[in-house]
């Protein structure tokens, strides 16, 4: 065999190395970075929600709720296999077609990290409001990329930065106003390292993408405190993610302790050779603005099927679509739509044979969210637009 | 059929032994052979010409893996076929991959004498010495040729974790081959 170079050398390479990469190897444990990003609003808190062991539970003021609890979660058995898996540069033209709570889909029923259960008679829970009034202004990403440069023993050049309104037309929405003053592109350099991040508009997750040129490494919890969090309440050295908090040292704790004030949340992504990839999915700050009661599952169930919370489910959840056909209900905490609260959902599991659909949605289970607070507590959504 | 009843049909020289590879491996087959040459018809006869490869080659070759046997011929028939288009200008769009390796062990390493068996060794001994995800994701890449966004669907990564993936592990290649005397 005459080798004329690298590829038909490749070629004297062993069977098993060619047969091992041909085995199917789809997995679920980060797939949930695999998020459309239309679904990225509820999907990415319900992810971190799932990523959490719930631990001890002391001096709560609520009698029906058990003094510990423990939720065991198996994160690489967790249902977040999304169908459209692709991973894609988002067109700043296409940051505009963004909601959050819209349907997510799953092929089995989960049973994951939800902190709580059965038992748990629980009449209020606080809401948390963004105190960056749904915008992600660049000078708070400048900041966090300043951070990440100087870990680096870097300083941040090259600072560029484009909202969608120069670029496009349009993009109202009629609950958020014009979106296209709030998304933004930014791209930084620091020495040899390069930043994207994405802003995907009026209270969208901001989305840091860190694009590493050199083999930097950098271990799981490094990134966490990078990223300018104490507290990283879960992490792992095996490539998959950081989660962490900050303000209150777990927030699930302190929200059943009604004690927790304020929190900031992000995810770390690193890779097996601990080197940080990217950092996404910045909660900023939640401050709580009170205690509200929570309405039953089938009250917010009925919001679903209204114009007036999410337009967008009707199209394929029928009016006649009775409460009794959910498969599962869940209480969750999730980002609201625009992102402007954090507050209790519960979150529906319909199985779509039941939906009288030809749609092909490629998995058997829908999952929506609903408020489970009265919509008026979680109506504002004025948008703190840039100067 | 397994690959051994296979393969006992070549040896007994038996056409059903054709047959039974193409239902089982003409898939892999194509899928590389497409990946090399993006073009269904170059794709199909290079395919076929795979298989006539495999009825020659099988007795006397006994391969131990029927699958990696046939994948390994096909993708040199494409190989082989890519280069003669892009010599004809008859591009193929995906030479993205070829050159990206080449790029770092650039062709004039080959014109110099290599031992076979020394080159072997070291690619093996390389593949060897990787974390099974970059080895993967490396052998995808360069070796079955996909894509970048058919890597990222099979491993679920994201599209920048692929390319460092791809781009620390040209970079070691490069290195390990320099480790073991052969001179880049």
């Amino acid at each position: 065999m005459n080798i004329t170079n690298i590829t038909e050398a490749l070629d004297l390479i062993d069977d098993k190395y060619i047969l091992e990469a041909d085995e199917d190897e789809r997995i679920s444990k980060s797939s949930g970075r695999r998020i459309s990003f239309i679904a990225l609003g509820s999907a990415a808190a319900v992810f971190a929600l799932s990523f959490l062991t719930y631990r001890t539970v002391s001096g709560n003021n609520d009698p029906a709720i058990p003094d510990k609890v423990t939720v065991e979660t198996n994160y690489e058995d967790l249902p977040f296999k999304y169908d459209n898996g692709e991973l894609e540069e988002i067109p700043i033209s296409d940051i505009l077609d963004l909601g959050t709570g819209d349907a997510n889909i799953f092929d089995a029923l989960p049973d994951n990290g939800n902190p709580w259960n059965e038992n748990m008679q629980i009449k209020e829970l606080p809401v948390f409001f963004c105190n960056f009034e749904g915008f992600f202004e660049p000078e708070r990403a400048i900041a966090v990329l300043e951070k990440i440069a100087s870990a680096y023993g870097e300083k941040l050049t090259d600072i560029e930065y484009q909202y969608a309104s120069e670029e496009v037309f349009g993009g109202k929405d009629s609950t958020l106003g014009d979106l296209t003053k709030t998304a933004y592109k930014l791209e930084a350099k620091a020495g040899d390292l390069s930043f994207e991040v994405c802003c995907l508009g009026a209270g969208g997750i901001p989305n840091i993408k860190i694009t590493l040129s050199s083999d930097r490494e950098i271990t799981a919890e490094e990134a966490a405190r990078i990223a300018g969090f104490e507290h990283p309440v879960k992490f792992s050295d095996n490539g998959v993610w950081v989660s962490c908090y900050e303000g209150s040292h777990d927030i699930y704790t302190s929200i059943l302790n009604y004690n927790c004030k304020y929190f900031s949340y992000c995810n770390a992504w690193v890779d097996n050779n601990n080197i940080l990839m990217e950092i996404s999915d910045i909660y900023d700050l939640y401050d709580c603005v009170g205690m509200y009661p929570l309405i039953s599952e089938e009250e917010a169930f009925e919001t679903l099927k209204s114009d007036e919370y999410s337009p967008k489910k009707v199209e394929i959840l029928p009016a006649d679509f009775d409460f009794v056909n959910v498969e599962k209900t869940e209480l969750v905490y999730c980002l609201s739509r625009g992102g402007f609260y954090y507050s209790p959902y519960y979150r529906f599991y319909i199985d779509k044979d039941k939906l009288d659909t030809d749609m092909d949605i490629g998995f058997k289970y829908l999952i929506y969210t609903a408020p489970a607070v009265l919509n008026e507590y979680v109506a504002k959504t004025d948008i703190k637009y840039p100067k | 059929m397994t690959d051994e009843d296979i393969i006992e049909l070549y040896f007994a020289r038996d056409e059903e032994a054709i047959r039974q590879t193409k239902l089982k491996y003409n898939s892999i087959c194509c899928h590389i052979a497409n990946n090399i040459l993006s073009s269904k018809e170059d794709s199909e006869e290079c395919v076929n010409e795979a298989f006539l490869g495999l009825w020659n080659a099988i007795p006397p070759q006994r391969p131990l893996s029927l699958k990696a046997f046939a994948c390994k011929i096909v993708r040199n028939i494409s190989i082989k076929r890519m280069r003669y288009n892009l010599a004809q200008k008859r591009s193929s769009d995906n030479t993205v991959s070829f050159s990206e390796l080449e790029k770092v062990i650039p062709s004039e390493v080959f014109e110099r004498s290599i031992d076979e068996n020394e080159l072997a060794s070291a690619l093996n001994g390389f593949l060897g010495s990787l974390a099974p995800e970059a080895r993967k994701v490396f052998v995808r890449r360069y070796w079955y040729f996909d894509p970048i966004n058919e890597i990222m669907k099979r491993y679920s990564y994201s599209e920048s974790k692929v390319n460092n993936i791809l781009y620390r592990t040209r970079n070691k290649l490069r290195e390990y081959l320099k480790k073991e005397g052969i001179n880049i």
